[in-house]
């Protein structure tokens, strides 16, 4: 039967399938590249074009990624330091060794679990809305009337999101991470672990290396650009109709998920080599 | 709209041999060998059918869309090789007006719609541009619906802010690509007046070209009639012998159907 619903589908071999699926991921990853770099040169040359009308725009997004998410991510910030201090503090007891709260949440907060609570945060409220509002702007055809008014989409409307998504997600990294190391001292503290504040305080200062302060610096600012690069790319980059709107939704979630483990393991080779 | 100048021979938009793309399926030729001069003066309307290819034609013209082969020039430049820099002020001379209510902007009001070139071009605040755009506004009827957004505004009057967006930079190619599909006759007449003192109010304006699905309510303002059919462009000199072509081909009623 000659109907693309009863078409076969094409059968690989194992290695095959895995050989098409990296060539995939590696094409996927130059278009996203060439897509960030395109827009940072936007960005960069476009600085000072039309600054009455953008500014308000780039306020808006970091409003937008930021501030708004401000109260989820002391809520995710509180729920970590719970967490973490209460599943630490029973093992620890085990072995005398509660005096090691402040070193546990420098190993498991500042330097894995805040950056990653961040941009996952950034990625599901902020990143979704992102590809669903320029993937529906591209399939009602705002990119052409863009061009026909001779204004750049990038930067009209990439641009001030992008901006928005890395300055939020590293705001927040920063927020969620001293949020969290003060809730996981209160939570020491109601489950009566013998840790004055100075004692506590002394702990991340003593655990604390100046390569964490660049390392989480850096992995923050480079999760928000993955999550940027990757929605703004999936919204706007190629033509849409309205029906592929939540397909390239679901792409980019998943393109940015699977972007944040692997960039974070790879900070982790970095950080264990150093 | 300002006479010709005998001086000035050169096409305001001229497409030669050029193969157009269709704009959803860019590899996809929609029409093929299309030869066409803009001139300062010309009035053309051009008629087609639905999906015929008169958006992508019109998207071309502008330099918006690339044409798969030939040479599209606008105002004397070749658009091929131009760096964006070099592109900018040529497409700032052309205003487009899209079908289907002129894909407005919904985050933005009418009066922001309309006052967005302006304000992107000259780097000035919303409020100082909207300013600027006032006169447009008003003459487009649309003052009183200046802060609304445009999902508050009765659908028919889409196309005039789409109208007034494209005028905000003071073009001197216009194109209208069908923007009173579906309107009714009031507002066909609305257009139809508005086209025919667009030298009083949008001076810049040298020429003008519409499309749509029949060349009727707008043929006494016209100086060219073209169709775009099967992949082709044709262009007639004499109305009634281009009115006859469009009635062989189905394009308008013939006189026994209209009777």
């Amino acid at each position: 039967m000659d109907h693309a619903l009863f078409q076969k589908t094409v059968r690989r071999s194992l290695p095959e399938a895995t050989g098409h699926r990296l060539q995939e991921a590696i094409s996927a990853l130059r278009r996203l590249l060439a897509f960030g770099l395109i827009t940072l040169g936007v960005m960069l040359s476009k600085t000072h074009v039309a600054t009455p009308l953008m500014r308000p725009s780039l306020r808006h997004h970091i409003y937008r990624a930021g501030v708004r998410l401000l109260p989820m991510a002391l809520f995710m910030a509180a729920a970590l330091g719970f967490v973490v201090i209460g599943q630490s503090v029973v093992l620890l007891s085990r072995v005398g060794a509660q005096d090691f709260a402040g070193t546990i949440m420098v190993s498991v907060v500042v330097r894995e679990l805040g950056p990653l609570a961040a941009v996952l945060l950034v990625l599901l409220r902020v990143g979704t809305a992102t590809v669903i509002e320029l993937g529906t702007a591209r399939a009602m055809g705002e990119v052409e009337v863009l061009e026909s008014l001779s204004m750049d989409p990038i930067h009209y409307l990439v641009a001030p999101r992008m901006a928005g998504m890395v300055l939020g997600t590293f705001t927040l990294t920063i927020y969620l991470i001293m949020a969290a190391l003060v809730c996981g001292y209160l939570f020491a503290f109601l489950q009566d672990v013998a840790l004055v504040p100075a004692d506590y305080l002394a702990q991340l200062a003593g655990s604390l290396r100046a390569l964490d302060f660049a390392l989480v610096g850096l992995k923050a600012l480079l999760f928000g650009m993955l999550v940027a690069v990757t929605t703004c790319y999936h919204g706007l980059a190629r033509p849409l109709s309205f029906e592929d709107v939540s397909q390239a939704t679901v792409r980019a979630t998943m393109q940015g998920l699977l972007g944040i483990v692997a960039l974070d393991a790879l900070f982790m080779v970095v950080f264990l080599a150093s | 709209m300002t006479p010709p100048d005998s001086t000035t021979i050169q096409p305001l938009c001229e497409l030669r041999a050029a193969t157009v793309a269709a704009t959803r399926a860019p590899s996809v030729a929609l029409l093929e060998g299309v030869n066409w001069k803009v001139m300062e003066g010309d009035r053309w309307v051009v008629v087609s059918s639905a999906g015929a290819g008169k958006t992508a034609l019109l998207l071309t013209a502008a330099g918006i869309q690339r044409p798969l082969e030939g040479e599209i020039r606008l105002f004397g430049q070749c658009l091929a090789g131009l760096r964006e820099n070099e592109l900018l002020p040529l497409r700032k001379q052309v205003g487009l007006v899209f079908e289907g209510g002129g894909r407005l902007f919904p985050e933005l009001t009418v009066a922001q719609n309309i006052a967005l070139p302006f304000a992107y071009h000259h780097s000035v605040a919303w409020e100082d541009a909207i300013v600027q755009i006032m006169p447009l506004l008003e003459w487009m009827e649309l003052g009183p619906y200046a802060k609304e957004h445009p999902k508050n505004l009765i659908r028919g009057l889409w196309p005039r802010v789409g109208l007034a967006r494209a005028l905000a930079l003071s073009p001197r190619l216009l194109l209208l690509d069908h923007p009173w599909r579906g309107a009714d006759f009031q507002e066909r007449h609305w257009w139809r007046s508005k086209l025919a003192e667009i030298s009083q109010y949008a001076p810049s304006v040298a020429a003008w070209v519409l499309t749509g699905d029949e060349p009727g309510p707008w043929l006494s303002l016209a100086t060219h009639l073209g169709a775009v059919h099967q992949r082709q462009f044709n262009s007639f000199e004499n109305f009634d012998a281009g009115r006859r072509w469009l009635a062989e081909h189905h394009l308008l009623a013939s006189d026994a159907e209209r009777r």
